[in-house]
């Protein structure tokens, strides 16, 4: 399959969104050495509801998922970009890191953006 | 006696490499993906393409997605990347896998006792290069 494919498929996406809910949450379950129960008691919600982000399954309501963001101290910042674009840059390297929302993603396209241009350009010999 | 070859997984970007295991210049990954192709499982394997993704990029995935499945005594790990109906095979090699076999949910254990199989016949044929 061609890395272009992949990223058109909904199933890049959806995905990409599940696993970034269940790394915010899995982050701030083990940093706080909550088992399952005590988060789902802690956020109002049911175990299997839990369960089931924990799994990576994630697959409700939109709201659910500002809701949880929020209640992490996050925001869910989507943004909507030209495909083709996207897949442009994505071959110069610099949307992997857009699209981790587990860290700081800004400083690190700071950090991968220039390098790419200079590749791009021919004046940055391949890291 | 078969030839292997590796090639990599241009698909999956990464800090770690990912390449697929050639058996006489057949992609095993490849072939798999052939397979699947006009299937319902077909969207699936999309799935499986991040998850690969993301553990080329040291991120941490559920333990229902990717799992240590090597077994005791065994150096060279092992790994299964899951979905609903598919798995995808890996075993470690230096900076980052070799896709093996893939298959079906409900073929993995004949599956992974293809991977091993073909495991040691790959890394026979690694230790006669080496002599």
């Amino acid at each position: 399959m061609k890395r272009e494919e992949l990223l058109k498929s909904r199933e890049y996406w959806i995905t990409h969104i599940q696993l970034g809910l269940f790394e915010l949450i899995e982050n701030y379950r083990l940093k706080n050495g909550l088992n399952k129960a005590e988060l789902a008691r802690e956020l109002g919600v049911s175990k299997s509801y839990i369960t089931q982000v924990l799994n990576g399954d994630f697959d409700h309501k939109l709201s659910k998922l500002v809701d949880m963001a929020l209640a992490f101290g996050k925001v869910p910042v989507i943004r909507y970009e030209d495909i083709e674009q996207h897949i442009e840059e994505d071959k110069l390297g610099i949307t992997v890191v857009r699209m981790n929302p587990a860290t700081n993603a800004e400083l690190k396209s700071e950090e991968i953006i220039p390098k790419a241009k200079q590749r791009r350009s021919g004046l940055r010999k391949k890291d | 006696m078969s030839e292997f070859t590796l090639k990599r997984i241009d698909t999956v970007k990464g800090k770690q490499k990912f390449d697929q295991l050639e058996i006489n210049g057949n992609g095993q990954l490849d072939a798999f993906e052939e397979a699947l192709k006009g299937t319902h499982f077909e969207p699936e394997l999309n799935t499986l393409f991040v998850y690969m993704e993301y553990v080329a990029n040291n991120r941490t995935l559920p333990s229902t997605k990717f799992r240590d499945i090597t077994p005791a005594k065994e150096q060279i790990k092992e790994y299964g990347f899951k979905s609903k109906h598919l798995r995808i095979y890996v075993i470690q090699q230096r900076d980052g896998k070799i896709v093996v076999p893939g298959g079906l949910k409900s073929t993995q254990e004949k599956d992974i006792r293809s991977l091993r199989a073909l495991k040691k016949q790959y890394l026979s044929t690694l230790k006669l290069k080496e002599r």
